[in-house]
């Protein structure tokens, strides 16, 4: 506390004090003159050198205390520890679904390979090794070990129990290489989707080939993509289509089921399919995809733009009346109605019967110019921006003529594949945004991506309407029980050089459920049907397709979270029940 | 005449320990290359049960399973209720106001 007393209290300093003039007074005696001088220069040189390596010690230790002390918790990634995890266990990555199932994964294999010049019987050799592996090409691999190289493949992506087969038979001068092989556990389920790969594992066709650089990476560890596929609703979708394009005995088909709001696939089916397992090997019918590759005349749910274009732009009212008795002449050509009327039909009644004459006056009444930029901003004439390798071009006629304005009122004269043809009835029933298709699932719930392309009032008016078709129209045998399915059949001639052809259609439906409150859409197309029973006037997109997306949506309905209908309670007469209330649409609108 | 032998002694003693010291260093890192190479061949082993796993687990092949081993039905639609159609239990003097007509 008190400032003198503390610095008696310090003996020491007082001695060394004295000792350091001792020191000094000594040396003053014996040095003097320059020689003085370079003692000091020699002390202050020294001085100096011991604080330069102090300093380095001081370093030195400092970073020994860093390295011991600061950084043991930190263990090194197990990956990176050790020499061995220099080949990671998977080089390229997985394809999952949108629920983390593996679709596509590598798995370890061994290659066959051989030093031909220590073999002893080449052709003893390759007979055995033919009796063991399937598809083994005996002669060429007879050829194979009888040239005077050093290195040849015989085999790759053998499987351990084939590995170990073929190491028993102990012929001299084979090696096995460590192989990768890719496996996709589904089998053909989400074949065009997925695509395959080829002998090195490089992606070729669907989902592979187009993120082939991010599965395969960079430095040889690639990275994971994440499908919006659901496989469980692949596998139902998938199911129902085999089935109904057995029954048909149609050459094909295809489906999809989409989410209406942000566009994302869950299940997306092209038969005829192929193994990916197999992908080299299958055909390049087999590997067509039917639903991005393929370009089709559509048919009648083409209505569904010619009627909401036509509410849209005010052209016509739901109860305006058209003439349909009579059928249109232009050119050379007829238009006419599968099931003619006699009277003239309201808009409503144009949609839910599938009345062609009443198509092409709505169409009509809007124009070529209003027709045309209506369908271009549904994207029906642009390419879909979806993540295939395979993806067609739509077609549209090179000059639009008053009678490419009627036929595509109707669905023929323009094609397009299902995928974009999906996506903009999704904009025409989901309150009139348009979602580009995608088969990755969405990081957010993709609501920016929308563009809106027709107003929520007359999406409410389409809701309405297809849930007629569905309810009293051409699409009755989409019903089910559970849920409120709302749609439109498509019956399309196809094409051949010589005009359209009778027997040989596209029939297809595509329905949203729930209609009121649209979540999902199903497209089913099947390429020409030979008819229920038989009956080739049973063939229609109403009789064949139809049943297909009612059990599809019976099936996948609650897989998809979407809640059943409230039963009805009292059952009225099922004719005289009146269909809905318009303004559930608009309840549902102000809600959006 | 005592200093050497303290310098001798210290280097013994430092040589000593540095040898073990860096005897049990090679031992553990010995120890943790082998524990790395069973985390790999683990991993390894997990990416190959993962595969199978869903390969076992195929939709089809569990339809398959089921109609051979069980009678279970896909649910109906008609079997789910949202959580507030659940009726509550009815309170118990009105249930007795009930039953006695």
């Amino acid at each position: 506390m008190t400032g003198p007393d503390r610095t008696k209290s310090r003996p020491g300093g007082a001695i060394r004090c004295i000792r350091e003039t001792d020191l000094r007074g000594a040396g003053r005696d014996r040095f003097a003159g320059p020689a003085k001088r370079a003692i000091e220069t020699g002390r202050n040189r020294a001085a100096i050198a011991a604080a330069v390596f102090a300093l380095g010690f001081l370093a030195v230790a400092g970073r020994l205390v860093d390295v011991a002390v600061s950084r043991a918790g930190g263990e090194p990634r197990q990956l990176a520890a050790s020499k061995e995890a220099a080949a990671p266990i998977s080089a390229r990555g997985n394809i999952v679904d949108r629920n983390g199932v593996v679709l596509a994964t590598n798995l370890k294999a061994a290659a066959l390979v051989a030093d031909p010049r220590r073999v002893i019987n080449a052709e003893s050799a390759a007979a055995r090794l033919a009796s063991l592996l399937p598809e083994f090409d005996q002669a060429e691999a007879a050829r194979r070990l009888a040239s005077d190289r050093h290195f040849v493949w015989l085999r790759r992506g053998l499987t351990p129990r084939q590995q170990m087969l073929v190491n028993r038979l102990g012929i001299p001068g084979l090696y096995f290489q460590q192989d990768e092989r890719r496996v996709y556990p589904h089998g053909r389920i989400a074949s065009h989707v997925l695509g395959h790969t080829g002998f090195d594992n490089q992606g070729l066709g669907g989902v592979e080939s187009f993120f082939d650089r991010r599965l395969s990476g960079v430095g040889g560890v690639g990275r994971d993509v994440t499908l919006s596929l659901d496989i469980r609703v692949q596998h139902i979708l998938h199911e129902e289509l085999m089935t109904a394009v057995a029954e048909q005995q149609a050459i094909g088909g295809s489906a999809l089921v989409m989410d209406v709001r942000n566009g994302e696939i869950l299940a997306m089916v092209s038969l005829p399919d192929f193994d990916p397992n197999q992908g080299a090997g299958s055909s390049e019918a087999a590997r067509f995809n039917r639903n991005s590759l393929g370009v089709y005349e559509m048919g009648s749910t083409f209505k569904i733009f010619t009627t909401a274009m036509a509410l849209e732009y005010g052209a016509a009212k739901l109860d305006d009346l058209y003439d349909v008795a009579r059928p249109i002449r232009v050119a050379r050509h007829t238009i006419n109605d599968l099931h003619g009327s006699g009277r003239p039909l309201t808009v409503s009644d144009i949609f839910v019967k599938s009345s062609n004459i009443g198509a092409v006056h709505l169409a009509m009444a809007v124009g070529t110019a209003g027709q045309r930029s209506f369908l271009g901003r549904l994207g029906l004439f642009d390419k879909p921006a979806i993540e295939l390798s395979e993806i067609g071009a739509p077609l549209q006629p090179a000059k639009w003529r008053e009678i490419n304005t009627m036929t595509v009122a109707f669905g023929h004269g323009v094609a397009v594949s299902p995928v974009q043809h999906a996506s903009a009835i999704a904009a025409v029933a989901n309150g009139g945004i348009l979602y580009p298709p995608t088969l990755v699932k969405r990081a957010g719930n993709g609501q920016a991506l929308g563009r809106r392309v027709i107003s929520p009032v007359t999406s409410a008016k389409m809701r309405e309407l297809m849930r007629r078709v569905v309810v009293k129209g051409t699409g009755r045998r989409a019903a089910v029980e559970e849920f409120e399915i709302g749609g439109k059949t498509g019956t399309a001639e196809k094409p051949s050089k010589r005009g359209y052809q009778r027997r040989k259609l596209l029939s297809s439906f595509v329905g949203l459920f729930p209609i009121y409150d649209p979540r999902y859409l199903v497209f089913v197309l099947i390429d020409e049907p030979k008819g229920v029973d038989g009956n080739s006037r049973r063939a229609t997109g109403g009789w064949v397709a139809a049943p297909v997306v009612g059990a599809v949506v019976r099936r996948s309905g609650l897989l998809l979270g979407v809640l059943p209908t409230v039963p009805v309670e009292e059952t009225v007469d099922e004719t005289e029940r009146p269909i809905i209330k318009v303004n559930a649409g608009g309840i549902a609108l102000a809600a959006r | 005449m005592r200093r050497p032998v303290i310098w001798l002694l210290l280097v013994f003693i430092a040589g000593t320990g540095l040898y073990y010291l860096k005897y049990r260093v090679q031992m553990m890192e010995a120890r943790l290359a082998a524990i790395h190479r069973t985390l790999l061949a683990e991993q390894e082993a997990l990416h190959v049960l993962a595969a199978e796993w869903t390969y076992l687990n195929r939709p089809e092949r569990l339809a398959k399973l089921n109609r051979q081993y069980t009678k279970l039905q896909p649910i109906r639609a008609r079997q789910m209720v949202g959580f507030e159609d659940i009726p509550t239990r009815p309170a118990l003097s009105a249930v007795s106001d009930e039953d006695t007509p």
